[in-house]
């Protein structure tokens, strides 16, 4: 029967997906360097000796400034260009588009390279900053995507109208186009902060001294007795993740309302 | 009344090769309900957008009260727009929508309450402010964009389409209200439309525009009645079109349907009913006449026993009065 095979494979599916994932808070808790069944026993230990990590928090700490800095920065680009190309007429508005989503299609191990030998050229020293920076290129065109369609998704003669009812353009900004805008920002932020996070080649090549989590946790996999300790921060991630994205949900649920206000009429 | 409240001086403007609004010359007067009245694309709506400061003229200047605006950005000009889609911001309930021009004017809260309240009960929408625009109908919608932009005072509304967006019964009331509101306010409104009817029945004047041209500035009758060239003339009803010597006038004449009257006896034409449609309290046909292709349309009252069917021989009459010369 076509409908069972179908719903073999849809079980199929969301058990590869979601099993492997699930190993992490249990095998977490168990009380075993090794990540085996059965299961040993329960333990808490993994987590304190996470927390007693230097290193590893200073990793976490490091991606989350990145994070939050690519996210800020590239949203903020995406911002400029989506309302640039969504409400005036820009010349060669498509190539710009074009040019700018480049480093979605280029593997990131060559723009990483890329990246490493123009900024050593250029004598510019190894750092955060610099994670940073690479960090933006590829997260820019996320940002830019879910903007645009963002902006297209309200009419434009709702700024006009706050520009005839006799407010600047500053001002209807922050009175119309923000408001409106408010849940693609959101999301923006909250997928270039994701892309941002979980990037290991072009921060591999760009980070100098200071590893970002992926950086660290893929040096520490060489030491088994480290790993339940990973996991435990993986597990704790893993939370955050699922926090984040019933965040994002929400707020895209709540954006689709008003936009369809905004489309009624239009 | 000053003739020239709002001057349009040669304006002209292109989008790329197209020419959107080429060497418009207008004066709308104090108070006065003006149409610009034309098919999609023929440049009115640009033109409207130029009056409020959304689209910039290439050459060519706009005064209000004697004042250039051409230059002025659309949040200083002494005008407010009825947007086509009405623009209702949908983050904003409707009280929140009406007083949003008026941040400006620092009114204390009650001064505030009591001018939306007021521009509320003009648009008879009194006890609505706390809506959004999804609880809103359509026709709701549009008179919340008009108390936005009444309630700022403007010396100019403009209307882009005020009615396209609504259903033929809700268009008709409205028509009417629209323009007591007009009367009664004492604004001068121009507004934009593509219905010939619409323009008829609401304007005092209308310009009609084609290809980016304004080709004639008239009171609806005057425009109905002595159209001052072809395109006007097929554009405002229907028009029956004689070529030069066909009816014994030297230039191009043309004749409304229902100013010539059928008989069975004498006339000043002899032709054949090629059709009829019967509409109630009239009917419309077509006469074949000899040497000519287009058959004349005729519109007659219907009374008990004026009644023709096909293939009938009439002969056609019509006042000298009623044809109108216009240029080849």
């Amino acid at each position: 029967m076509r409908g069972k095979g179908l719903l073999v494979y849809a079980v199929l599916y969301l058990a590869f997906l979601y099993v492997p994932v699930l190993f992490l808070p249990l095998f977490s808790f168990n009380a075993s360097v090794f990540i085996a069944f059965p299961l040993s026993g329960f333990t808490t230990q993994w987590y304190a000796q996470m927390a007693a990590d230097g290193a590893m928090l200073r990793a976490l700490g490091n991606s989350l400034e990145v994070g939050a800095a690519a996210a800020a920065i590239s949203t903020l680009l995406g911002l400029l260009a989506a309302k640039a190309l969504t409400r005036y007429r820009v010349p060669g508005g498509g190539a710009i588009l074009a040019l700018t989503s480049l480093p979605l299609f280029i593997p990131d191990i060559v723009l990483g390279i890329a990246l490493l030998i123009a900024l050593t050229a250029a004598g510019v020293p190894l750092s955060l900053v610099t994670v940073i920076a690479g960090h933006c290129l590829i997260c820019v065109p996320f940002a830019i995507t879910v903007l645009i369609s963002r902006f297209e998704g309200f009419d434009k003669s709702l700024e006009e109208a706050s520009l005839d009812l006799g407010e600047n353009g500053w001002i209807t900004f922050w009175r119309v186009t923000f408001p409106l805008a408010l849940p693609g920002i959101v999301s923006s932020l909250l997928l270039t902060f994701v892309v941002s996070f979980d990037e290991f080649l072009i921060a591999y090549f760009l980070a100098g001294d200071d590893a970002t989590l992926p950086i660290y946790i893929w040096g520490q996999l060489r030491f088994p007795y480290k790993l339940p300790s990973v996991l435990a921060l993986g597990a704790l991630i893993l939370v955050a993740s699922a926090v984040l994205v019933v965040l994002a949900e929400w707020v895209r649920s709540h954006g689709l309302k008003a936009r369809r206000h905004a489309m009624v009429g239009a | 009344m000053s003739d020239d409240f709002l001057r349009i001086d040669h304006v002209s403007k292109h989008f790329g090769v197209v020419s959107a609004v080429d060497d418009a010359v207008l004066s709308i007067a104090r108070g006065e309900f003006f149409a610009l009245l034309g098919p999609s694309g023929c440049g009115k709506t640009t033109l409207l957008r130029m009056i409020a400061g959304f689209e910039h003229p290439e050459t060519g200047d706009i005064f209000v009260e004697g004042q250039r605006i051409t230059d002025l950005p659309p949040n200083l000009r002494p005008s407010n727009m009825v947007f086509q889609s009405y623009a209702i911001f949908p983050h904003l309930d409707v009280f929140d929508n009406i007083a949003y021009g008026l941040r400006k004017a620092r009114l204390a809260k009650t001064e505030l309450a009591r001018r939306v309240d007021e521009a509320l009960a003009m648009v008879r929408l009194e006890g609505f402010g706390g809506r959004t625009s999804d609880q809103l109908s359509g026709g709701q919608r549009q008179r919340v964009a008009l108390a936005r932009a009444l309630v700022k005072r403007p010396k100019v509304l403009l209307l882009d389409e005020p009615l396209g967006a609504l259903d033929k019964r809700l268009r008709e009331a409205m028509q009417i209200e629209l323009r007591q509101l007009q009367k009664s306010v004492g604004i001068t409104f121009v507004f934009v439309t593509h219905d010939q009817e619409e323009a008829l029945s609401m304007s005092d004047r209308i310009a009609v525009m084609s290809g980016g041209r304004i080709l004639q500035v008239a009171s609806p009758r005057e425009l109905y009645e002595r159209p001052n060239c072809r395109e006007v003339a097929d554009f405002i009803g229907e028009m029956n079109f004689f070529a030069a010597g066909e009816i014994g006038v030297a230039g191009l004449a043309a004749i409304r349907p229902e100013k010539i009257s059928l008989s069975r006896d004498s006339g000043r034409m002899r032709g054949a009913i090629a059709s009829v449609a019967y509409l109630g309290e009239r009917s419309h046909y077509g006469v074949a006449v000899a040497e000519r292709a287009e058959p004349i349309a005729v519109a007659a009252q219907n009374t008990a026993r004026n009644g023709f069917a096909v293939g009938d021989t009439v002969w056609l009459s019509w006042d000298a009065e009623s044809v109108v010369v216009l240029p080849d």
